[in-house]
């Protein structure tokens, strides 16, 4: 079927600039980080300063003795100074009349474990900032070892499956409903299947950031960690919100709702099948995880329908 | 709260004194967290900026650690940026600290110095200021409330240098000084406007400002990081002097200065000298007037500078002395002696090798007394005489 | 003993990158083993191909209509394969194009 024109994808309308990164660096092919990093810049725009730490993403949002490997404006500190760094930038901007977007942009590991303090206070003090948070799940440039995001069930180079374990053996912690009850002013959901809907959101968290705290998680499957074909990786995105594992939702100043409705969500089955780090969950240990999805998204609802949205 | 910004005398706390000063300074961040027994300071400021005094953006953070990373990054954009802490919350930013340093960043702390963790207390001691010696700050220890002010001022003048670039902890001993009432004479805010004003006609630093190609806190690779250190190494050399210069400049702006690197009270004819330093110095010169009376040319040195080590201008104070006795109020884990004294007796190559003394003493709050010292003297003049002594004494 | 003569890699006191000039580049199109090959009939330039690629190397094709992927950067991952709603892309072996490694 021969076309006579292109047709620009409606979330093209939310690229502010070309791509800001250098068009060869250390991402895994396949990779959502690079996609994720990428996209967030273009939609962002150019002036924006990132705060990033050891990570995936360091090897190429940090730059390498005087060389760069992009044109944003960065800070990059330890793993427990993300948000604490980002507060003095941002308090220091605002002093001296300095515009100024600052973005952290880190993993689970440090947002919700080696570096959750500095960001719960920062979140307190609703500093004027973005975090996003990329989740895939673990550490995954130190070897794909366990966080406080991995699910209950996966293998990890730290909670492996073998003959005596079944992979990790609690949940992962509900981040973004955590970072909701610090009354912040904007939470998100998003992942790379769904950028039109990524990009409101970025969008929406730019214009919060020049008044307060806004917060993104983002659904980020690691190709080498989770043992996946490198070219499922958007696919498993959308899985992750077939099947309720991963809703997209928003809450913005206390009212939430659930931006990508699923009329039909699919058992979590569908998803981890698909998932090498899942291989060797037997019946029982995916009925608990089921249970664990179906429990998160039993609140998510209800919250919804307590401040104003039901769904 | 009326504040007087001109000139005048007041009787304060050390802490307020570091308050005070801090304020005058004009900082743009100011991360604030509370630990004993430097509370007061960060309180103060609280109560500054309430009421229009300091125009500054306070940052009331959950723990030292961001509390270090706030002022790092604030500095970093461009800012001047100032916190204030002490033992525990000092090693609790450990992480943040060789960031810090390593970054050039000119930050201005307050460590009033107070025992460590491990074994719990509450008390002053130095051993959290000898616990960071090598994350690459420069640090002074002072003696009494004038002192904290003037010194925390001259801190930022050091600090922000241009040919410096290193971030300055100003110490000083936790309950003898942090909640010690003295009398202050504090500069007018026009005052000390005019004594940091040369750092604006000086070259800018790199600051990280949005829309610029300046990105901080690259990784350093191979070659790349060792220049990177040898041009801190170097930076710390250059400390040495410019503390000198700028406490002269400092006397000629405000009337008084105090010495700079280390400063020698009576050693000049001394047979034998006892290096300390913070409020113990006090102490201890009321103690050289009365050995002196009775007969013996004993002299001090006040160590002022301990990173980087006054390595020149104590050996030139030391040189030609029959024994030498140092002073710490804390200890060197691996010596078995104090830390002040390991350091001191490194410089054997340069001043020849003479009976040296460790004595630790004023650990957790006891005393350092008049007594103390008497006992110390005799012990380095016997020494001096030939006499076997013991290398280290703890005290009482 | 001869003196070097040293130069500086930064002209910075501290760990600052510059992004005025040249940007850092890997040849990452090296790290291959398949490549993306577009078939324009089955295409309807949708540009799902175009936002979905992780380094982001698809780019407009001569003609102004379709997609071609920049094979200096590619990484031969699929994503544009899996994710075109119209089967128009398949991965091809990068064996099949060892006549683009011939120089001369």
């Amino acid at each position: 079927m021969a076309v006579e024109r292109k047709r620009q994808p409606k979330v093209c309308d939310y690229y502010q600039n070309d791509d800001q990164f250098s068009p060869g660096v250390a991402f895994c092919s396949g990779c959502t980080l690079e996609l994720n990093l990428r996209f967030v810049s273009r939609v962002l725009g150019k002036d924006i300063i990132f705060v990033g730490t050891p990570s995936c993403s360091a090897p190429v949002l940090h730059g390498q003795n005087v060389g760069a490997w992009h044109r944003h404006g960065y800070y990059a500190c330890t793993m427990t100074g993300v948000a604490s760094s980002a507060s003095g930038l941002t308090r220091y901007y605002e002093q001296a009349g300095i515009e100024a977007t600052v973005v952290c942009h880190t993993g689970d590991g440090c947002a919700m474990d080696v570096g959750f303090q500095t960001l719960s206070g920062a979140a307190e003090r609703n500093e004027k900032m973005i975090y996003i948070c990329y989740d895939n799940e673990g550490y995954m440039n130190t070897g794909i070892q366990q966080s406080s995001a991995t699910p209950f069930g996966a293998s990890t180079s730290t909670t492996p499956s073998g003959t005596a374990s079944q992979g990790k053996t609690t949940g992962s912690k509900n981040m973004p409903l955590v970072m909701a009850m610090h009354d912040i002013p904007y939470v998100a959901t998003a992942t790379l299947s769904h950028l039109e809907d990524y990009a409101k959101k970025l969008v929406k968290a730019k214009a919060i950031a020049k008044e307060g705290f806004a917060y993104l998680h983002v659904f980020c499957p690691c190709v080498v960690g989770w043992k996946i074909p490198v070219d499922s990786s958007v696919q498993v995105c959308r899985d992750a919100v077939r099947t309720n594992y991963f809703p997209l939702w928003e809450v913005e100043d206390g009212s939430y709702r659930i931006t990508q409705p699923v009329k039909d969500p699919k058992p979590v089955g569908e998803l981890t099948k698909t998932l090498g780090k899942f291989k060797h969950l037997r019946d029982e240990e995916l009925a608990i995880l089921q249970g664990q999805v179906d429990h998160r998204f039993k609140v998510l609802q209800a919250l919804c329908a307590g401040t104003g949205e039901p769904q | 709260m009326t504040v007087v910004l001109d000139k005048q005398r007041k009787v304060i706390t050390g802490n307020g004194a570091a308050a005070y000063a801090a304020m005058l300074c004009r900082p743009d961040v100011v991360a604030a967290y509370p630990i004993t027994p430097q509370s007061e300071v960060i309180e103060q400021l609280a109560k500054f900026h309430a009421d229009g005094v300091l125009d500054c953006q306070y940052v009331t953070v959950e723990g030292e650690n961001s509390a270090q990373n706030v002022v790092c990054a604030a500095t970093m954009a461009g800012g001047r940026a100032f916190t204030a802490t002490s033992s525990y919350g000092l090693v609790y930013m450990y992480d943040a600290m060789f960031q810090t340093a390593g970054f050039r960043a000119p930050v201005v702390m307050i460590n009033v110095n107070r025992e460590p963790p491990g074994i719990h207390a509450v008390c002053s001691g130095q051993q959290d200021m000898i616990s960071v010696r090598d994350t690459g700050w420069v640090q002074l220890i002072v003696e009494d409330c004038q002192e904290i002010l003037d010194t925390t001022i001259m801190a930022f003048r050091l600090a922000e240098d241009y040919d410096i670039q290193l971030p300055v902890i100003v110490n000083y001993d936790g309950y003898y000084l942090s909640f010690l009432a003295e009398s202050v004479e504090i500069p007018g805010i026009e005052e000390v406007d005019r004594y940091l004003e040369v750092l604006k006609s000086q070259p800018p630093r790199s600051r990280l400002v949005p829309g610029e190609p300046l990105g901080c806190g690259s990784h350093g690779i191979g070659a790349g990081y060792v220049e990177l250190r040898k041009k801190h190494m170097a930076a710390m050399e250059r400390v040495k002097a410019k503390i000198d210069e700028i406490d002269q400049g400092f006397s000629e702006a405000f009337g008084r200065g105090h010495g700079g690197q280390i400063e020698e009270y009576r050693t000049e004819d001394a047979d034998v000298v006892l290096v300390t330093s913070g409020s113990a110095v006090g102490t201890a010169r009321t103690m050289i007037d009365a050995k002196r009376e009775a007969g013996i040319k004993v002299g001090l040195v006040k160590l002022r500078l301990y990173r980087p080590f006054p390595v020149e201008r104590l050996s030139q104070a030391l040189e030609g002395k029959k024994a030498i006795g140092v002073l710490d109020r804390s200890i060197c884990f691996g010596w078995d002696c104090g830390p002040l004294y390991m350091e001191t007796l490194a410089l054997t190559p340069r001043i020849g090798l003479v009976p040296m003394l460790s004595f630790i003493d004023g650990l957790a709050n006891m005393d350092i007394t008049q007594e103390h010292i008497g006992r110390m003297i005799d012990d380095i003049y016997g020494a001096s005489t030939g006499r076997p002594y013991q290398e280290v004494t703890w005290l009482p | 003993m001869v003196e070097r003569e040293h130069q500086d890699l930064f002209e910075t006191e501290a760990c600052w990158s510059d992004a005025s000039g040249a940007l850092l580049c890997l040849h990452t199109g090296e790290w291959r083993t398949e490549r993306p090959v577009f078939d324009k009939e089955k295409c309807n330039a949708c540009g799902f191909c175009y936002i979905f690629c992780p380094p982001q190397c698809v780019v407009d094709d001569e003609d102004g209509i379709h997609y071609k992927a920049d094979l200096e950067y590619c990484k031969g991952c699929g994503v544009c394969a899996r994710e075109c709603p119209k089967g128009a892309i398949t991965m091809a072996p990068e064996g099949d194009y060892a006549d683009d490694c011939r120089v001369g």
